[in-house]
């Protein structure tokens, strides 16, 4: 989970917690860039905010697009505009949530996004 | 001189005054005994008929004076000529100068009066291209503002929202905490959970407000598709059924079954619909009647939405879809002019009418057009005959 607002970042990693994750959180693309490649730990989703200061959430989407594209991607933003929307796309973008949402929409998108993803798969 | 010759401005009076002033001046001719100084006063008259009355009566006028004047010269002098034809032969010297001053005169009227029409319509050019640069400025001054509104709007969304998220969050797992807390139905625990479930809503109407704004600031492209008007309308309004009758609102149709298909994009008309009966319920506190009526004229269809409400003032009727004004304790004043641009964007308008204390009826006026239908098979008929049908709604077995 990747967002530069620490409050958001604890309430969705306690959210996510409280469904069953185990949550790495990130304050920032360079700390979830670190996570990612340095620590190379496993992830089986990646939720990051699209606004955040210095580097986009659309950097660590394409970063995992082209290092795992099997593991699903969710942008999370308080402000789209349609043509983010489509760049995220192009990108890869797996889901798209508006914030603010409710801890069910948050629990059900990431259990949807699992269930699809392919490393899931037979 | 701008007085003496307004009172000549109408062709009657000039006419009629001039006719007096010939008999007066003749009169005075005949019983001065042909006094050379007189004549000259004859002028006077001339001139008032040829400006007045125009060059064919200023013609007119020359003859009749040249006329009185040789009666009176005849009448007054006549034997005393040493030759009897002079008179006449004066008479008509008389009549020559008579008609060049008459036509001079008239043409002269002519030409003033031209320019007098061309300075007019000038005039009228420049307040209308004045009133068009003001309105211009206005309405430029008010896109700026909106497009200021549209930023703020966006900034605001992304700066408010995030807290609003983990607050919102935080909130349900408090919530999920305080039942495991008070699993037995204790007064607290009550309590907490309607405190709690209050929050939740005020958060509710911060984020509608922020909708509002960036709604307003940022419409969607409006997407207009072949619909059946009345199965659209039936399909939507069963879904506010429910929150109509518990304010005590009566909701009942009226369709025009010479109507069928309309071009319009469901999610953005629905939009302006729940608008305009959200409001209509709300101007019916005590609960009341809300009627939508459809209908067709000249190439044109019509949906009304009539409640028997407080109905509302002229002043405040006046400024209804202007951005921000508002009547409402908690309204963002943006709902009406969000509605007005959404029809706009059909081609179409939204008008209301209202008498206060009797009720208020606002009309979607959209063009009847042919549309691409969003199914497989379109299909291309415009009007078709329906049964009629006016009916109280149900609710849908969904809500």
């Amino acid at each position: 989970m990747i967002d530069d607002d620490a409050a958001m970042l604890m309430a969705v990693s306690k959210v996510l917690h409280h469904g069953g994750a185990i949550v790495q959180s990130a304050a920032s693309v360079a700390e979830a860039i670190a996570l990612l490649e340095v620590k190379n730990q496993p992830f089986d989703a990646v939720l990051t905010d699209l606004r955040m200061p210095v580097t986009s959430g659309k950097m660590i989407l394409s970063l995992m697009k082209s290092t795992r594209p099997k593991v699903p991607v969710i942008i999370m933003s308080a402000y789209w505009t349609e043509e983010a929307k489509a760049e995220c796309s192009q990108l890869g973008a797996n889901k798209f949530l508006d914030k603010p949402l409710h801890s069910w929409q948050l629990l059900a998108s990431v259990a949807k996004e699992l269930a699809h993803s392919p490393q899931n798969g037979p | 001189m701008t007085s003496t010759l307004s009172l000549i401005s109408s062709k009657p009076r000039a006419i009629f005054i001039a006719s007096v002033l010939v008999i007066v001046v003749g009169i005075i001719d005949l019983l001065t005994g042909r006094e050379w100084h007189i004549t000259p006063l004859y002028m006077l008259p001339l001139g008032i008929a040829a400006w007045g009355a125009g060059r064919r009566w200023g013609i007119g006028f020359s003859v009749f004076i040249a006329a009185t004047w040789l009666v009176a010269a005849e009448l007054a002098v006549g034997p005393e000529y040493s030759h009897p034809a002079i008179p006449f032969w004066n008479a008509v010297m008389f009549l020559v100068v008579f008609l060049a001053v008459a036509l001079l005169l008239a043409r002269l009227h002519q030409i003033m009066e031209t320019l007098d029409r061309r300075v007019r319509a000038r005039s009228e050019q420049l307040r209308i291209e004045m009133a068009r640069r003001y309105q211009a400025e206005l309405a430029g001054l008010r896109s700026e503002r909106l497009a200021v509104v549209g930023s703020m709007a966006a900034q605001m969304a992304h700066e408010v929202r995030n807290p609003m998220c983990s607050i919102s969050l935080n909130m349900e797992l408090l919530s999920q905490q305080v039942a495991t807390l008070t699993a037995t139905e204790s007064e607290a625990g009550t309590e907490a959970t309607l405190l709690m479930a209050q929050m939740e809503k005020e958060l509710g109407r911060i984020d509608h407000v922020i909708r509002d704004y960036l709604g307003f600031a940022r419409l969607p492209k409006v997407m207009p598709h072949s619909h059946k008007l009345h199965s659209f309308l039936d399909e939507k309004l069963r879904l506010v059924v429910p929150e109509l009758a518990a304010a005590h609102v009566r909701l009942a149709t009226d369709y025009d079954p010479a109507i069928d298909r309309v071009a319009l994009d469901p999610v953005q008309m629905w939009q302006v619909l729940l608008n305009l009966i959200r409001n209509a319920r709300e101007a019916m506190p005590d609960g009341g009647d809300l009627m939508i009526r459809t209908s067709t004229h000249d190439h044109e269809i019509q949906i009304a939405v009539k409640d028997n409400g407080c109905g509302i003032g002229g002043e405040d009727r006046a400024r209804l879809f202007t951005p921000f004004f508002t009547t409402k304790a908690h309204g963002t004043g943006l709902g009406l002019a969000l509605s007005q641009q959404i029809v706009a964007e059909h081609g179409g308008r939204l008008e209301c009418e209202s008498i206060p204390r009797s009720g208020s009826t606002f009309t979607i006026t959209l063009p009847l057009r042919v549309c691409p239908e969003r199914s497989p098979h379109p299909k291309t008929k415009s009007i078709h005959p329906q049964p009629t049908a006016s009916h109280e709604l149900q609710p849908a077995s969904t809500c």
